[in-house]
């Protein structure tokens, strides 16, 4: 079944919209408390330095500051969900623009950024490593001297400047390749990207005694309690993290940053502190740049265009530190392997040490840059084949029942149906003028698999409360928990209130990361709330006198199954119930097991070689390219994606077209640059260019529902990230086609798409 | 710092005199960056974008020119009756920012600013504009041609305030055209200015974003007008790449970390062709193509 127009039932308007666009809702920034005094960091004043001299004394005697930390005040803990390679002040080395050396808390910003600024610190130059090939060299600078002795995740594999290597293995790759018939190389370069949230993150802490509460602009609060309690030595029970209303975040507002930092500074200063981001510090600091990636791949066909073999290496820039890029090497290895049937296969990918700002996950982590590499190349082999570009997809792509690149055989999953879908709706063969195209690329993405939970409860008055653990990003995830919890109960999601964003409220959920929200936390609203429906039923049978199981739940009512006229309402019972067994529900549903991988072997295993309820997508992009300055257009995006059951179609479209747009402002105009040092030349709104509403094309929408044996609730997967996967490499496909060879940098600059037509790319 | 609010050109004027380090203040859409930024430091502003004389303009029929107070926004060029006088004019303003920026951007900001990227400045010197300046010492008139000495550097003095600027209403093709990497909100990679005096047969081409101030192209405009029929509107095709390589050549790009000078100059070759083409989009009878 293909949907388009969305169902009438599932309009519903976001509780947080109104608050937000009147410009009344409260975001982190906007918080204060008496007495509060606000912070600022001293940053490193080089990329690779060991520190000769640090004296905080010009800041600690400025009048009107009232605490000055670095690493010596605070306990020595080295922290990192894969490597524990990070501290939460520079500690002798420094290595990267935006590591923190020192931190501040004053009376007014103005003074605090004053007083970071009369720190001084001295420095022994280091040799920067700025870029990632050369960091693999067997001679190369060390990032950090000391890797070998730090802690890190059982699974991954490390050496000196590779912090994460992994590899997939099946088959015999290179005995294949050498009875192809066809083989063709390529390389792909991809710069680094930003998530870019509209809003700078902002966090505010305060101090009751031995407990303290911290206000935090994050994607993920447990992890950001998790954070602060290892680094600063504390039990969960006494750090409460609350989420205001979040200003987006792709990512960037996950993992844990500067938590820590400002509540350390509230316990010195004994005051509330508060902490606002700039824009340059947005860019600069967070260990959460969309990863560089150098991409070679090589791959066999038999003369028919069957793939029979597929080699390659892929390089990704960690950056400084290791924050949640452990498991990149692995996720870019299946991403450039890609959902195709391959019967033999070796790809391997390193995660590397440079200076430069830590990676971590932005909205589908490595996806867009690899898929990028990947579909670029499957057209050069469709066109080394002879076949038309989505012939040769059809001819090679997984389906349902066949086996993936891991080992892996998919039950019921709708790629081809997305082909056809996304090449329908473009009108893919149809005659264009020679200054356009209409380029076509297939992506994945697994659902995430975590435990979470939720609490549910009816109040005396009838009225309903989900208190759940998950984090509302902006994508309404949260919110259309209260339809499941509707569905359950027979009532209406507006008789629910969402209780969340807090960790001393609500039980453990991942937060907003990995489209996770409605597939786990779903899961936990689903089984909350069914329990509450037992206890409806158990007091409606009382009340009615008749069986539980004959109880319906519907229209706020309970009745007997077949005598609608022996009903009573959901709003009586919770009365009833308020005077003994009150209704309260609880639930973290089991998540569903990683399928099994058959015939493969992988190094470095981190769990993202099996895809549980795979995503599939394909877009179609339709543009026109300015031959004479190699100016791009986008002019149309047919988008097609299985991500199994819809559950609320207005937000599942609004994640569609972000991820779309997104994608097209990576594959366009997006792209960090470094300068010799390893600095971002161009952290600021004005020289990184991020897509603007002028430059939307029209999006259309198809959602392929199959049903998905291993999904969340309903038959739903994740869906927030898959739409940012196969943009680029859609648009990538298209620009060839009118440029008459692949542009092999991301971002395609106008620049980069002249150089090309101009054979001045510097690639043959 | 003292902010204070003038409503008559002498108050402004007084202001200025009394505070000669003072920093003027328009739109505040550059003004406000520079000092958020921390670029630039004031302890005085006098804002001028309430100033009578500032927000009005003129048509001259004698002279048939324009003068345009300093305080005139983008928003105002964009629109009638500004764009009638001036359609390049009203082309560079509708490519500036976004409709809240073009709301506050003046043209007389954009004048002090002088960055080679200002979207209105190669207008002004295609149309060899006119720069008023007043003080309570008096008034004087700069060509624009002399008027910025080097990147955001200007002749202006010390208590001194721009006024406005004067351009002939010429009659004939205008058109602006900028490379840039997005639909809105985007600085200029390279743009040009082409302008046609139909009655006085001249054709003006100036230069943005590629060089320290707003370049012309004397040997591409004497290409232009040696190849074109004014009464016919129509041009020898052949001249068309001749005038285009020679606008390239007039560029003086650099290399930085927006573009390189390579693609500024391709990319001004590509603007100039396509705007002499709009120009003159009948090529001459008879004429070689
Ligand atoms: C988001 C954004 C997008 C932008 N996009 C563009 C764009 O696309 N194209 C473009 O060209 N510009 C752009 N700009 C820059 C800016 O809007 C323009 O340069 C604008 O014309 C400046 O006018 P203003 O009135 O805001 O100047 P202000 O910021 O008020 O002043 C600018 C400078 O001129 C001086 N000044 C102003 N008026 C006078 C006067 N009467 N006499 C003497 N000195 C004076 C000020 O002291 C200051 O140095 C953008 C700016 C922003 C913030």
């Amino acid at each position: 079944m293909t949907v388009t127009e969305p169902a009438p039932t599932s309009r519903f308007v976001r509780a947080d919209g109104p608050d937000k666009v009147t410009g009344s809702g409260r975001y982190a920034a906007d918080l204060t408390l008496t007495g509060v005094l606000q912070a600022a960091f001293r940053y490193a004043d080089v990329t690779h330095g060991r520190i000769t001299r640090l004296d905080v004394e010009p800041a600690r005697s400025m009048p009107g500051v009232l605490a000055v930390l670095t690493a010596a005040d605070v306990p020595d803990v080295r922290y990192g969900p894969f490597v524990a390679d990070r501290t939460l002040f520079a500690r002798d080395v420094v290595r990267f623009e935006g590591e923190i050396v020192a931190a501040v808390a004053a009376t007014s910003a103005e003074i605090a950024r004053r007083a970071a600024a009369a720190i001084v610190v001295e420095y022994e130059p280091l040799p920067i490593v700025n870029d990632v090939e050369a960091a693999l060299a067997p001679d190369a600078p060390l990032v950090h001297a000391d890797w070998a002795s730090y802690g890190a995740a059982d699974p991954i594999v490390r050496d000196r400047n590779d912090a994460s290597y992994a590899s997939i293995t099946k088959g015999d790759a290179d005995a294949a390749m050498a009875d192809a018939d066809i083989v063709l190389s390529s390389r792909y370069v991809a710069d680094a990207s930003h998530a870019a949230p509209i809003e700078p993150r902002a966090v505010l802490a305060q101090w009751e005694g031995d407990k303290v509460t911290i206000w935090s602009s994050t994607q993920v609060p447990f992890d950001a309690r998790a954070g602060v309690c290892e680094t600063l030595g504390l039990p969960a029970n006494r750090v409460r993290i609350i989420v205001p209303h979040l200003g987006g975040g792709f990512g960037g507002k996950c993992g844990f940053h500067v938590e820590a930092h400002v509540a350390a500074l509230a316990r010195a200063a004994r005051r509330p502190v508060r902490l606002v981001f700039t824009r340059r510090e947005e860019f600069v600091v967070p260990d959460r740049r969309r990863e560089g990636m150098v991409v070679e791949l090589t791959t066999g066909l038999r003369g028919d265009g069957t793939i029979v073999a597929r080699t390659g290496r892929v390089i990704i820039d960690n950056g400084a530190y290791t924050a949640d890029s452990g498991f990149f090497s692995q996720l870019a290895a299946m991403h450039v392997a890609g959902p195709y049937r391959i019967p033999h296969l070796h790809v391997e990918a390193h995660l590397v040490y440079t200076n430069h700002q830590p990676s971590g996950s932005v909205r589908a982590p490595t996806a867009p840059q690899a898929c990028w590499a990947l579909e670029s190349h499957t057209d050069e082999l469709a066109a080394a084949a002879g076949l038309d570009p989505v012939e040769f997809r059809r001819r090679n792509v997984v389906d349902t029942g066949s086996e993936g690149p891991s080992g892996q055989t998919y039950d019921e999953i709708g790629l081809r149906r997305c082909v056809d879908a996304a090449t329908a709706a473009a009108g893919y063969g149809r005659d264009l003028p020679d200054d356009e195209a209409i380029g076509v690329a297939v992506g994945w993405w697994p659902s995430f698999t975590a435990a979470s939970g939720a609490f549910v409860k009816i109040d005396g008055d009838g009225s309903a409360q989900i208190v759940t653990g998950a984090q509302e990003c902006g994508t309404g995830a949260v919110m259309t928990l209260r339809q499941l919890a509707a569905d359950e109960l027979g009532m209406s999601p507006d008789d629910f209130q969402l209780v969340y964003q807090d960790t001393s409220v609500a039980p453990y959920d991942m937060g907003a990361t990995g489209s996770q929200t409605l597939f786990n936390n779903g899961r936990a609203v689903v089984h909350a709330a069914g329990q509450v429906a037992e206890q409806l039923k158990r007091l409606a049978a009382d009340h009615l006198e008749a069986a539980p199981d004959d109880i319906v739940l519907a229209d706020g009512q309970a009745s007997v199954a077949g005598t609608p006229s022996r009903t009573v309402s959901i709003a009586e019972l919770a009365g009833i119930a308020a005077g003994g067994e009150l209704l309260i529900g609880h639930g973290s549903g089991a998540p569903p097991s990683a399928p099994a991988l058959v015939g493969s072997s992988c190094v470095g295993d981190v769990g993202m070689a099996a895809f549980v309820a795979p995503q599939f997508s394909c877009h179609a992009v339709h543009v026109k390219v300015d031959r004479d300055t190699g100016v791009v257009r986008v002019l149309g995006v047919s988008a097609a994606h299985d991500s199994g059951t819809i559950i609320n179609q207005i937000g599942a479209r609004g994640q569609v077209e972000g991820g779309v747009m997104m994608g097209i402002g990576q594959a366009l105009t997006e792209g960090t640059r470094y300068d010799d040092a390893g600095r971002q030349r161009n952290p600021a709104m004005l020289e990184y260019k991020l897509q603007t509403c002028a430059d939307a094309p029209p999006i259309h929408i198809d959602f392929v529902e199959i049903p998905t044996p291993d999904a969340g609730p309903r038959g739903a997967k994740g869906l927030a990230e898959a739409p940012n996967v196969p943009t680029a490499a859609a648009i990538a496909n298209a620009v060839a086609q009118v440029v008459g060879r692949p542009v092999r940098q991301l971002p395609m600059t106008a620049e980069r798409v002249w150089n090309t037509l101009t054979g001045e790319d510097g690639v043959s | 710092m003292s902010v204070t609010v003038a409503h008559t050109l002498d108050e402004a004027l007084e202001l200025l005199a009394a505070t000669p380090s003072a920093t003027v203040l328009a739109g505040g859409t550059d003004l406000m960056v520079e000092l958020n930024m921390g670029h630039r430091r004031t302890d005085a502003v006098v804002c001028v974008n309430r100033v009578g004389e500032l927000r009005s303009w003129r048509h001259d029929p004698g002279t048939d020119t324009l003068r345009i107070g300093a305080a005139i926004t983008y928003a105002e060029l964009m629109d009638a009756p500004l764009a009638g006088f001036s359609p390049a004019l009203a082309q560079a303003a509708r490519t500036v920012g976004s409709p809240q920026i073009r709301n506050a951007a003046t043209i007389g900001g954009n004048v002090g600013t002088a960055s080679p990227a200002g979207d209105g400045l190669p207008v002004l010197r295609a149309l060899d504009a006119v720069v008023h300046l007043a003080s309570t010492a008096g008034t004087r008139d700069v060509p624009f041609a002399e008027f910025a000495t080097g990147p955001k550097r200007t002749v202006v003095q010390p208590g001194e305030l721009i006024t406005g600027v004067t351009i002939p209403v010429l009659n004939g093709f205008q058109g602006y055209s900028k490379v840039g990497v997005r639909n809105a909100m985007v600085i200029a990679t390279a743009s040009a200015c082409l302008a046609v005096d139909t009655n006085g047969h001249t054709v003006r081409l100036a230069l943005g974003s590629v060089g320290p101030v707003i370049l012309r192209a004397p040997e591409a405009e004497t290409i232009a007008v040696q190849a074109a029929d004014f009464e016919a509107g129509t041009i020898d095709p052949e001249a068309i790449p001749a005038f285009a390589a020679a606008a390239a050549a007039a560029a003086r790009p650099i290399d930085d970390h927006r573009s390189t000078a390579a693609y500024r100059r391709r990319a001004i070759e590509v603007l100039s062709r396509r705007l002499l083409t709009r120009a003159f989009p009948a090529p001459t009878p008879g004429a070689s193509s």
